[in-house]
C-alpha cells in the first residue's frame, strides 16, 4: 500500500469534528448543497472515502449520481446530527433489488 | 402480288399472353422496333426475335386481341420526341401526352389512340444563336426558344450531323418547321427543332467527368450527412410508409437543378396527383418561378399497362439527357425502380426465360446499371465544351424493407449514395426517416472539400463530429437498454442529450412546414454550430462541476430547438443572438455555482 488512503467527513455541525480523532479530514457546511463543491474538490485531490451526514446525503442526489459510476470516491452516509433515518439501508435495498431483480428485505 | 407484299410487311399473331404477343412472319423486323398490333393499332415493341417469330411487348391492354390478327411494322425503334414543349408536360411511359389524351378522351386512355407526342401546332419564337457560314458539329447551339419563363430551350444540331451552316431561320416556327440547313459531305440536311432519339440508346457526349460539386437539396440530413454530387446517383430504399415518395418529392421541389424529370413508375396515382397539385403552387427559391415550369412528369401509375412501365424509365432518362446536352443540370427521380423491375420480371416470365433470383430475370442488374450509368457529369457535345449533368435518384421498395433482395442489391452495386429509410424511425415519426447509421455517401470526401471552401472552413470537421456523436449514441443506447440511463457517467449522458438534440432539432425536418421544408447550407451550418457549441461548453462545464441537470435544462436549448423555424432572411442575426445567449447563460451558471470553501 504505497498509496495513501485519504478519507474525509462532511457534516452540518460540529459533531463531525469527532472524526478528526481518527485522522479523517473534516468539513462543516452551512447548507447541504455546499457539500457538492467540497466533494468536487476532494475528488480532485484523490480522496477515496467521503463520509457525509444523512441530512446532506438526502439533499445532493445529483452529486451522488455523478460519482456512482466511478470506483472512487465512496460516498457513505452516516447519522450525525439526528437519529438514523436509515438512508444507507434504503440505498442498499435499492442496489440489491437492481442487481438480483427482487426485494429480499 | 399485292397480297404477297402485304404478307411480307405484316406479321400474324400466333400467341397472346397478357402484354406479351408472339407473332410470326416477322423476319424483316429488328430488335426494339415499334410495331402496331391488330387493327386497333396498339403500340408494341419487339423484345425478342427467334427465326421469323418475334415477341412483342404491348404497351396497352391486350384484351380482345387474338391469334391471326395482323402486326404492322414501322421499322423504327421506340423513340422519344425531343423539342420545345416537353417542360410542364405530363406523359405516360411511351411519351404520350396525358393531358391532351384527357382532353380528347377523358379519364381512360382509349386503345390505340394516336396523338402526336409533342404539340405540332404550337408556334415558338426561335432566336438564332449560330452564324451562317460557320462550321457546326453535333451538339452546337443553333438557336434558342423560351420554353417556359424558367427554361431557355436550346435548339441543337443533332448529334451525328456536322457541316457548314448554310441557312438559319429566325422568328416564329413550329417544331416541325425547318429552322436550319446544314451542308454536309452527303448533301444538305434540313434541321427541325424536333429530334427523335431511340430511348434505349444513351445520347452521346464528349467525355464523362468526375462529379465535384454538391447538389444542394435543402434537406438537412442529406446535405449534411450524406450529400449527393451534381451528376451523382443515389438510391432510396425503404419499406412501405417510410417516406420514399415524400423524400423524392422534396428533392424534386428543392434540389439545386435546372430541370427535374419525375418518373412515377408503378406507384399510386394519387402520388402523381400530389405532384400535379403541389408543384404549380410552389416556387423555386432561385428563379422565383413555379416549380412546374422546370419539371417534366412521366406517369405510369400502378393501374397502367405493365410493359409501359419498363419504357417509362428509359423515356425519362432520354429526356433528361436531352436537357443535359443543352448544358443544364438535370435531376431525374424514379419512383420506384422496384416496380420497374417487377415489370421486367413479368415480361421475363411470359417470355419463358430462365428466372434468376426471386424470379427476376438474370439480366436485372445489368438493366439497372444501364439506367443509372446514363446519369453523370459530362462534357457535352459541341464546340463550346459546356458541361451538363444528370443526377439520378431512384427509390427502391424492397418487400418487407429487407434490402437483401435482388433489386436493392443490384442498385447498391452501382449507386454511390445510399439513403436507407428505416421503418423504425418512420414509426416513431422521425422524418425524413433516413437512417444515419446505415446510410452512406461515397461523394463525401470530394464534397467535403467543396463545403469547407464554399460554406465554412470547419464544415467537414463539424459533420465528422456529428456522425461520431450519433454513433456514440447507438453504442450508449445499448448499455442504457441493459442497465438503465442512471448507470452512465454524466459525460456520456451529455453525449446522449446532444445526440437527441441533433436528431430532434436538426435531422428531423418537416416537409410540409413552410420554412422547415428547405434549409440553406448557411442555416444548416449555423444550426449545427449552435448544438455543438452547447455540447462543447457543457462538456467543459461538467469538468468544472456544473450541474448536469442545469446544463440540460438551459433556456437557450429551447431556442436552439426552434432554430429550424427561423426564416432564412434574418437567420444570421437570430443565430448570433442565440450564440450570445448561450455564452451568457453559461457564464451565469458558472457564477451561480461558485462557493467559497
Amino acid at each position: 500500500m504505497n498509496q495513501k488512503t485519504e478519507m474525509a467527513a462532511i457534516g452540518l455541525d460540529e459533531t463531525v469534528l469527532i472524526y478528526n480523532a481518527l485522522g479523517i479530514k473534516t468539513f462543516i457546511v452551512k447548507q447541504a448543497n455546499e457539500a457538492d463543491q467540497i466533494i468536487f474538490k476532494l475528488v480532485n485531490q484523490k480522496f477515496k472515502i467521503i463520509f457525509i451526514s444523512e441530512e446532506i446525503y438526502s439533499h445532493i442526489p445529483e452529486t451522488l449520481e455523478k460519482y456512482q459510476s466511478y470506483p472512487f470516491p465512496m460516498i457513505l452516509p452516516l447519522p450525525m446530527e439526528k437519529e438514523s433515518a436509515s438512508v444507507g439501508l434504503k440505498k442498499i435495498q435499492e442496489n440489491v433489488e437492481k442487481a438480483i431483480g427482487i426485494n429480499i428485505f | 402480288m399485292s397480297e404477297n407484299n402485304l404478307n411480307q410487311n405484316v406479321g400474324i399473331i400466333s400467341k397472346v399472353s397478357g402484354p406479351l404477343i408472339v407473332a410470326k412472319n416477322m423476319k424483316d423486323v429488328q430488335m426494339y422496333d415499334v410495331v402496331r398490333v391488330s387493327e386497333k393499332k396498339l403500340i408494341g415493341e419487339v423484345i425478342e426475335l427467334r427465326g421469323d417469330m418475334a415477341s412483342i411487348q404491348v404497351y396497352e391492354e391486350t384484351a380482345g386481341i387474338g391469334p391471326g390478327e395482323p402486326v404492322y411494322l414501322t421499322n423504327q425503334p421506340l423513340s422519344v420526341e425531343l423539342a420545345p414543349g416537353l417542360i410542364e408536360g405530363i406523359f405516360d411511359g411511351i411519351q404520350r401526352p396525358l393531358n391532351i389524351i384527357y382532353g380528347m378522351a377523358g379519364d381512360r386512355i382509349p386503345l390505340g389512340i394516336d396523338v402526336p407526342k409533342l404539340d405540332r401546332k404550337k408556334v415558338w419564337d426561335f432566336k438564332p444563336l449560330a452564324k451562317v457560314g460557320k462550321r457546326v458539329v453535333g451538339g452546337d447551339f443553333l438557336g434558342e426558344v423560351e420554353e417556359t419563363s424558367a427554361v431557355m430551350h436550346k435548339v441543337m444540331v443533332p448529334p451525328m450531323v456536322s457541316g457548314e451552316l448554310v441557312w438559319l431561320h429566325s422568328g416564329s416556327a413550329t417544331i416541325t418547321d425547318v429552322i436550319a440547313k446544314i451542308k454536309t459531305e452527303t448533301g444538305i440536311i434540313e434541321v427541325k427543332m424536333l429530334q427523335t432519339w431511340p430511348v434505349r440508346r444513351g445520347r452521346p457526349y464528349q467525355k464523362k467527368l468526375a462529379p465535384e460539386a454538391p447538389m444542394v437539396t435543402g434537406q438537412r440530413v442529406i446535405d449534411t450527412l450524406f450529400p449527393i454530387a451534381i451528376g451523382g446517383i443515389a438510391a432510396i430504399p425503404g419499406p412501405f410508409g417510410s417516406g420514399k415518395t415524400v423524400v423524392q418529392h422534396q428533392l424534386a421541389k428543392w434540389a439545386d437543378a435546372d430541370i427535374i424529370v419525375y418518373v412515377g413508375c408503378g406507384e399510386r396515382g394519387n402520388e402523381m396527383t400530389d405532384v400535379l397539385n403541389e408543384f404549380p403552387r410552389l416556387h423555386d427559391p432561385k428563379t422565383g418561378q413555379s416549380l412546374m415550369k422546370r419539371t417534366v412528369l412521366i406517369a405510369n401509375t400502378s393501374n397502367m399497362p405493365v410493359a409501359a412501365r419498363e419504357a417509362s424509365i428509359y423515356t425519362g432518362i432520354t429526356i433528361a439527357e436531352y436537357y443535359r446536352d443543352m448544358g443544364y443540370r438535370v435531376a431525374i427521380m424514379a419512383d420506384s425502380t422496384s416496380r420497374w423491375a417487377e415489370a421486367l420480371r413479368e415480361m421475363s416470365g411470359r417470355l419463358e426465360e430462365m428466372p434468376g433470383e426471386e424470379g427476376y430475370p438474370a439480366y436485372l442488374s445489368s438493366r439497372i446499371a444501364e439506367f443509372y450509368e446514363r446519369a453523370g457529369f459530362v462534357k457535352c457535345l459541341g464546340q463550346d465544351n459546356r458541361v451538363g449533368a444528370i443526377s439520378a435518384i431512384g427509390a427502391v421498395s424492397p418487400p418487407g424493407g429487407d434490402t437483401s433482395e435482388p433489386v436493392s442489391q443490384g442498385t447498391l452495386r452501382i449507386v454511390k449514395v445510399f439513403w436507407g429509410l428505416s421503418a423504425q424511425l418512420a414509426y416513431s415519426r422521425h422524418f425524413p426517416a433516413i437512417d444515419w447509421l446505415n446510410s452512406y455517401s461515397l461523394y463525401e470526401d470530394t464534397l467535403n472539400e467543396y463545403f469547407d471552401e464554399n460554406v465554412k472552413k470547419d464544415w467537414s470537421a463539424q459533420v465528422k463530429e456529428t456522425k461520431r456523436i450519433l454513433q456514440e449514441e447507438a453504442k450508449l443506447q445499448e448499455i442504457v437498454r441493459l442497465v438503465g440511463v442512471d448507470s452512465l457517467e454524466f459525460q456520456d449522458r451529455l453525449t446522449l442529450e446532444c445526440a437527441r438534440s441533433i436528431r430532434e432539432d436538426y435531422l428531423h425536418q418537416i416537409a410540409f412546414h413552410e420554412v422547415d421544408t428547405y434549409t440553406s447550407l448557411n442555416k444548416q451550418y449555423g444550426m449545427l454550430k449552435a448544438i455543438l457549441t452547447w455540447y462543447h461548453l457543457s462538456q467543459k462545464g461538467l469538468k468544472d462541476n456544473l450541474s448536469f441537470y442545469k446544463l440540460t435544462q438551459m433556456e437557450v436549448l429551447d431556442r436552439i430547438g426552434r432554430m429550424k423555424y427561423l426564416k432564412e432572411d434574418h437567420f444570421d442575426e437570430e443565430c448570433a443572438k442565440i450564440m450570445a445567449t448561450l455564452d451568457q447563460e453559461f457564464q451565469e451558471l458558472q457564477r451561480g455555482d461558485e462557493f467559497d470553501v
